[in-house]
């Protein structure tokens, strides 16, 4: 459970950053170029990688067990 | 991509383009400067996605056990960073920026996020402007440098990679022209 807040934190401090930036582009852009376009597109790709990684996590046991090992085969 | 229409001085980087000057020419780069580090983010992109799933097939990892979890996780971790740095890179070199006013040529590099480096060249001081191409890329895609070579004790202008380098370097030589030709006009009425 301490890595799910773990991404929460870092998930916090990332649209932070992103936030910054994202100001700091528009502050740069002029018209007629695709910094909009870009921003969208970033926007909507950070968006679909958390969204499939909390569905992903939703159906996970996280207390650690030991039968993992059973399946370990480097060979 | 690139630009050679007026435009209003007040909209495009006020801070950089005076009240009294008229903008020329916005000279960006070519658009096939960005696609390398695009075709670069996405390969990497993928390749975790491929890591990924090759370690959860290969060490049939059950979906809903612990270690699962943590490769989720990280796999979230680095998709989102590597998205990151990529439009870092492209904004390094979208804001890479020449402007051509009626009174001088600005060159405005962007090194990173919040560092810009803006040099300055009034026309006057404009010796010589050179345009080159090379390679077959760059002459079926037309784009190339631009070079511009001023006085000794000024350094020199560069504008890498951008299109129509010759339209370019050709609108460079009569802005300088018509900029001597005003210099000469004003001295003359000073001089009467």
């Amino acid at each position: 459970m301490y890595f799910v807040i773990f991404y929460l934190v870092f998930l916090f401090i990332f649209f932070i950053i992103s936030l910054i930036t994202i100001k700091r582009i528009l502050f740069l852009s002029y018209p007629g170029d695709i910094s909009k376009q870009v921003i969208l597109l970033y926007i909507a790709f950070c968006l679909f990688i958390t969204l499939t990684t909390f569905l992903s996590l939703k159906n996970i046991n996280w207390s650690f067990s030991f039968d993992f090992w059973k399946n370990f085969k480097i060979f | 991509m690139f630009d050679s229409k007026q435009i209003e001085n007040k909209i495009i980087r006020p801070e950089i383009i005076r009240s009294d000057e008229q903008l020329i020419l916005v000279i960006k780069k070519h658009w096939i400067i960005f696609l390398v580090p695009l075709i670069v983010t996405v390969i990497c992109i993928i390749a975790i996605f491929i890591i990924f799933s090759f370690l959860v097939d290969y060490f049939k990892i059950p979906p809903t056990s612990f270690i699962f979890g943590i490769l989720v996780i990280l796999k979230g971790i680095f998709s989102l960073l590597i998205a990151y740095f990529g439009l870092l890179g492209w904004l390094k070199e979208y804001y890479d920026l020449g402007f051509v006013t009626n009174k001088r040529i600005i060159d405005v590099d962007q090194v990173s996020l919040f560092t810009q480096e803006i040099a300055e060249l009034p026309l006057e001081k404009v010796q010589d402007v050179t345009a080159k191409k090379q390679g077959i890329l760059q002459t079926y895609l037309d784009y190339g440098d631009v070079f511009v070579q001023t006085a000794s004790e000024l350094p020199n202008f560069g504008f890498l990679q951008i299109p129509k380098p010759y339209f370019v370097a050709q609108v460079i030589s009569q802005t300088v022209s018509q900029a001597l030709k005003q210099t000469n006009q004003n001295i003359k009425i000073i001089n009467e």
